[in-house]
Parts: structure tokens; C-alpha cells; sequence
């Protein structure tokens, strides 16, 4: 099983293309969102940013957990991205606890904290992550594969 | 000195300006250091060797790629560094020979990590900009705003020619003492790291870019049929 | 005549290429926490004055001081599809969020596609060719290099802006058709047949140089070692480090030989 788990605001973009897909090898990309299905132009865009022999997939984040559950023992290495950190508690509260999630970059808003130079979390996105953290999920922070990851505990400072 | 002075601000403007074509302005990629170590090359009447440093140092700096939110080693300040050294060494000291610009290469290689440093540094001071642009917003001051596009542009290439011109004559400090002590086998040394170890570290760094595994593949069957060739052509 | 229709011929060609221009410095002010912003304002500017005035202005700069982050190339293509928006705009027929939805919405995969074929494709392929250009002595390779990339350059960023406000939304649809993605795909093969024979032009070099080992080894140790490298990089060590670690081995292997065989 290789499913692996990313939060990051513009979901598909230049880092996951250009040095996620060489690194882990993906076949396929889901997105979990529930906007995104829904809007025809950003499927397209989604679509040609990936390149041709892999698959790509949208869905609601509530038809995102039983399609996750499925694929779960499929041999091929798979890509979640997910747009924010209350998307990933749904996914994760919609039935499809991951183990592990990794934090690309979240972007700056009025109020919230830098926590490193590509992530910025308010307060009620810490509160999450900790529980996150508390149900056994691992998660780090780490823009490229060659940085090396940041683990969040340490960030916030929990045990 | 006068002149040594003149070639060392002249080391460092050309940093700046290409330090700014880098990221900030035009992005046209003459501070690739290929192009980059050549048109320094150029200026200091040493072509030939700009353009073979500007070969070895574009390899070895190959993947240093901006993505997003990421800042990347800064291939362009330690290469103009590494050069600019070499050529000042050329014209102010002794004779270039291999030994001396393989050790400008390893003494340079870090200054990559520096520049990040500082295009981070920069980076945090545009957020004084931003929040100053948001100010001129308010008012519908655009000339403002393209004031603080202008502010940032000279800020990066200052900080850039500085950092450039500290690194150059420290550097050339450094290779006209160690110069002296060099010894025979200190060149045997720098001259098999000259010709084995940086070109394959070179090609690896390109290598790793590929894509496919299949690339890979390609790259040492066609190395093995132009060596092939290669040699043939000299053995006949 | 009405306002509107004033406005619907606001945007000249002239306007149009002040914004090129100013498109180069997209990153100038580049920061972590709205990365792009700045510069997207000041791209915009001239189209913007020439559609609103007073309030409207400042709200419409502000609109673009949002968090933007694209790449450089490809922000020709959504600020002209932005301008055509904005247009729609002022003339009331769209709302100001749409921009904003727009800009946010195309900027991630634009950056996919210019990222991956600008930085992770072309440039690495036009790179290796001119430095096996350079190392077999072609002279100009250099020049080769900067013609060759900025000609898709140059002409993505001008072509993005013309026919992005021509075409508003409808611009990402016409760089999909371009195939970037495809194209860049196939350079990564050229790249590697380049980066082979340069690969084998330094064996040759190291065969004839004052270094060269016993016959015929020179492009093993080279092609090893290039191996080594290679994996070294995939476990995340970085060049730097690498370079160390090797340079000190070789000088103590060299040192240790040069004792030991005096002769040699």
C-alpha cells in the first residue's frame, strides 16, 4: 500500500509535478475536495497539468473516503491532495483514518502564525492538528523531497 | 590596486545585475552559469576558460530549480564568485592553471547556501513592501507601488554585488595562500578531482533532473557508444 | 454614448505592452506570505487606471494584492485573461469576485505546466546541449542556449497576453492545446542522450590527460563514480556535501598511492 497524504492550497502545481511524481513514483492523483469536481474549468486546467498516462481523480471528500478504502491495497502509488487542514479532519472523520500526512504550504492569512516559509497556521488550525496528532495521525512539514521534513510535534510542541 | 579594485567592482556589478535576472527582473537565464561564468569570461579576455568553468559549473549546479514557495541553492552567486576569483587571480597574481580553479571550486561550492541565506533574507524584507503596497492600495497610489518594485529590484542587487565582492576577495585571499603551499601532490590531488570527480558529480546532478528511469538508461548507452567512438578516432 | 461602451475600448495594445513590460518584474518583490502579490498590482496598473477611477481603483488594487504565486512565464497568460475580466467588470457584467476565483483557481496548474516544462524540461535540455556544445568546441553555445529558450520564452509570455485578453477564460483551454506537458515529456530523452556524450567527452579528456590511469579504465572510474553520485543524490545528500566527502577521499586515496609507489 502507498497512498500518500498532502495538504497544499493550489492543490496541483509546479512541486508536485516536477519533484513529488519523479520521487514517489505516482500513478494516480485524487483530489479530495468538494469544490473542486464541481467546477468544469478547474478539472480541465487539473487535467492538462497532469501529464496523460496518470490517472487523475475528484471527488467530495464524502465520496472520497469509501473510493480511498477501496484502493487501499492497490499495488500502484497514489497522491491525496487535500486543499486545507479541515478538509483532511473530514476525510479522516468521513471514515478513512490515514497514518500519515504530510503539510506542503498553506498560505498566509490575517491572523495567522508562520510557522515555516511556505506554512502559515491560525489557531484553529493547530487546534486541529493536534487532534489529528492525538488520534495517531504522523504528520510533517516539508515542501520538496529534498528538504528535511520538519515533524509537527516538535512545532507545536506536543509530547 | 587601483585596478584591482576597479575588476573587483566590476566582478560585483555584473553579480548584481545577473543576481537580478536570476529571480527578480526578466528572468531571460544569462545568470544560468553557463552563460553567466562565459560572459565574465569574456570580459576578463579569458574565454576559453569561461566558457569550459561555465560548462563544469552549470552541471554541478544543474538542479537548482525555483519551485513555488521554495528557494533553491543560488547557483549564480557562487558560480560569478568562483569565476570572478579565478579570472582576478589570472590577471593580478599568477598563471591559472587547473589546480587553481579546481580548488576556487571547492572552497566556492558553499556560498550556493549562503546566497539562499540571503535570497531568503530578501525575502522576508518584501514583506514590508507587501504591507506597504496594501497602504498605497488604500489611497489608489500606483506610483507608489511601482516605487517599492523599484525598491526591491535595488535592494537585491546591492545585496547581491556586496555579498559578491566580500566573497570574491576573501576568496582570492584564500587561493593566493594556499598557492603557495601547494605542493606536488596537492596538484595531483586537485587535478584527478578536476577531471573525474566533478565532471561525474556534474553529470549525476543533471542526471537526477531526468524524469524517467528510462533516461538513465539512454544516457549511459549513448555514453558508451561515443566513448566507443571516441576512441576508436584516436586509436586509428 | 454610455459609459460602458467607453470602457469596452479602454484597453488599447498600447496598454497591453506596458504590461508586458511590467510582467518582467513579476518577482520582484517577491515575499513568502503573498509570494507574487506586488507585482501582479503593478503588472495590472495600467490596465486598471484606464478602467476605473477613485474608489473603484483602489478596490480594484487591492483585489490584486491577494496571495498570487505562478510561474513567471505563464503569468502573461493569466494577467491577460484578468485584464479581459476586469473589463467585464467595469462594464457590469461580471463580479469582482470572479477575478479573484479566476486567478486563484489557474494559478496552481499553471504553475504545474510552466514548472514542469520551462524549469524541469527545456532549460536542463537546452543546458546540456550547450555544454556538450561547449565542450566540443562550439563556440557560441552559450548564445545558442539563451536564443533557443528564450524564443518559447518570449513567446509564450507575449502570446499568453494578447490572447489571454482576447480570449479571457478561454486562454487556458488554448495552452492546453499547446501540449507543453507532452513536449516536455520527450525533451527529458534528448537530455539524456546529451548528458551521455558529454559524460564521454570527459572520459576522453581524462584519457588523455597527464592523469590517465591504465589503459581503457578512465571511462569506468567515471561512469562508476558518476553511478554512485547519482544514488547519493536520490538518498537527499546534497551536491555540496558530496563534493566534500569525495574530495577528501580522493586525496587521501592519492596520498596514500603517492606514498606508497613513489615511483608513480
Amino acid at each position: 500500500m502507498s497512498i500518500f497524504y498532502r495538504i497544499d492550497n493550489r492543490l496541483v502545481h509546479g512541486q508536485i509535478i516536477s519533484t513529488w511524481m519523479p520521487h514517489l513514483r505516482i500513478r494516480h492523483f485524487v483530489i479530495a475536495n468538494d469544490a473542486v469536481p464541481e467546477n468544469s474549468l478547474r478539472m480541465t486546467m487539473f487535467r492538462m497539468a497532469i501529464p496523460t498516462e496518470h490517472d487523475f481523480t475528484a471527488l467530495s471528500i464524502k465520496n472520497a473516503a469509501p473510493f480511498l478504502n477501496a484502493h487501499r491495497n492497490s499495488t500502484e502509488s497514489m497522491l491525496v491532495l487535500l486543499e486545507s487542514i479541515s478538509d483532511a479532519e473530514a476525510l479522516f472523520d468521513a471514515g478513512h483514518p490515514f497514518p500519515s500526512l504530510n503539510i506542503g504550504n498553506i498560505h498566509h492569512a490575517s491572523g495567522k502564525d508562520q510557522i515555516t516559509n511556505a506554512v502559515f497556521l491560525n489557531h484553529n488550525e493547530q487546534t486541529k492538528l493536534r487532534s489529528l496528532l492525538d488520534r495517531g495521525v504522523s504528520i510533517n512539514i516539508q515542501t520538496l523531497p529534498n528538504e528535511t521534513p520538519t515533524d509537527l510535534r516538535r512545532v507545536l510542541g506536543v509530547q | 590596486m587601483v585596478d584591482f579594485s576597479l575588476d573587483l567592482a566590476l566582478v560585483a556589478g555584473v553579480s548584481g545585475l545577473l543576481s537580478l535576472d536570476r529571480r527578480a527582473a526578466f528572468q531571460f537565464m544569462a545568470s544560468q552559469p553557463l552563460v553567466a561564468v562565459s560572459l565574465l569570461g569574456f570580459i576578463f579576455n579569458e574565454t576559453a576558460l569561461g566558457l569550459m568553468l561555465g560548462a563544469y559549473l552549470q552541471l554541478l549546479w544543474m538542479s537548482c530549480v525555483l519551485f513555488g514557495s521554495n528557494v533553491p541553492r543560488n547557483d549564480t552567486l557562487a558560480s560569478v564568485t568562483i569565476a570572478g576569483a579565478v579570472f582576478l587571480y589570472g590577471r593580478h597574481v599568477g598563471e591559472i592553471d587547473p589546480a587553481i580553479w579546481c580548488l576556487a571550486i571547492l572552497i566556492g561550492a558553499p556560498i550556493c547556501i549562503a546566497g539562499q541565506w540571503l535570497d531568503i533574507k530578501l525575502d522576508h524584507l518584501n514583506l514590508g513592501l507587501a504591507t506597504q503596497a496594501d497602504e498605497a492600495a488604500q489611497t489608489g497610489d500606483t506610483r507608489k507601488i511601482a516605487f517599492l518594485i523599484f525598491l526591491a529590484l535595488i535592494r537585491t542587487f546591492f545585496a547581491n554585488s556586496s555579498a559578491t565582492a566580500v566573497f570574491t576577495a576573501s576568496m582570492l585571499y584564500l587561493l593566493t595562500g594556499l598557492q603557495g603551499v601547494l605542493t606536488a601532490n596537492w596538484t595531483d590531488v586537485l587535478g584527478v578531482i578536476g577531471l573525474y570527480l566533478i565532471p561525474s558529480l556534474g553529470i549525476a546532478v543533471a542526471l537526477s533532473m531526468l524524469r524517467h528511469r528510462r533516461g538513465i538508461v539512454l544516457a549511459s548507452i549513448t555514453f558508451a557508444v561515443v566513448a566507443a567512438i571516441l576512441t576508436q578516432g584516436y586509436s586509428a | 454614448m454610455t459609459g460602458s461602451q467607453n470602457k469596452a475600448n479602454a484597453i488599447s495594445s498600447w496598454i497591453l505592452f506596458r504590461v508586458l513590460w511590467r510582467s518582467f518584474f513579476i518577482q520582484a518583490a517577491s515575499n513568502f506570505e503573498r509570494m507574487q502579490n506586488v507585482g501582479v498590482c503593478f503588472c495590472m496598473t495600467p490596465a486598471l487606471r484606464a478602467l476605473y477611477s477613485g474608489d473603484d481603483l483602489n478596490n480594484a488594487l487591492k483585489r490584486h494584492l491577494q496571495f498570487f504565486n505562478t510561474h513567471p512565464y505563464m503569468s502573461g497568460a493569466l494577467i491577460g485573461a484578468s485584464i479581459r475580466i476586469e473589463e467585464d467588470i467595469a462594464n457590469g457584467i461580471r463580479h469582482p469576485d470572479d477575478v479573484c476565483n479566476f486567478k486563484r483557481y489557474m494559478m496552481g496548474p499553471m504553475a504545474a505546466i510552466g514548472d514542469s516544462f520551462f524549469w524541469a524540461s527545456l532549460r536542463p535540455f537546452a543546458a546540456a546541449w550547450a555544454v556538450m556544445g561547449v565542450l566540443s568546441g562550439i563556440l557560441w553555445a552559450p548564445i545558442g542556449f539563451l536564443v533557443l529558450f528564450n524564443l518559447c520564452h518570449l513567446g509564450l509570455r507575449t502570446f499568453g497576453l494578447f490572447y489571454g485578453y482576447r480570449d479571457g477564460e478561454q486562454i487556458c483551454e488554448r495552452i492546453h492545446r499547446l501540449g507543453l506537458v507532452r513536449i516536455a515529456d520527450r525533451t527529458h530523452y534528448l537530455a539524456a542522450l546529451f548528458l551521455g556524450a558529454t559524460a564521454a567527452i570527459f572520459a576522453d579528456r581524462a584519457m588523455h590527460s597527464q592523469f590517465k590511469l591504465a589503459d581503457g579504465v578512465e571511462p569506468f572510474l567515471l561512469f562508476s563514480m558518476m553511478l554512485i553520485f547519482l544514488l547519493g543524490l536520490k538518498r537527499s545528500l546534497s551536491m555540496v556535501s558530496l563534493l566534500y566527502i569525495a574530495a577528501f577521499g580522493t586525496a587521501s586515496l592519492v596520498m596514500f598511492l603517492n606514498s606508497a609507489f613513489p615511483i608513480m
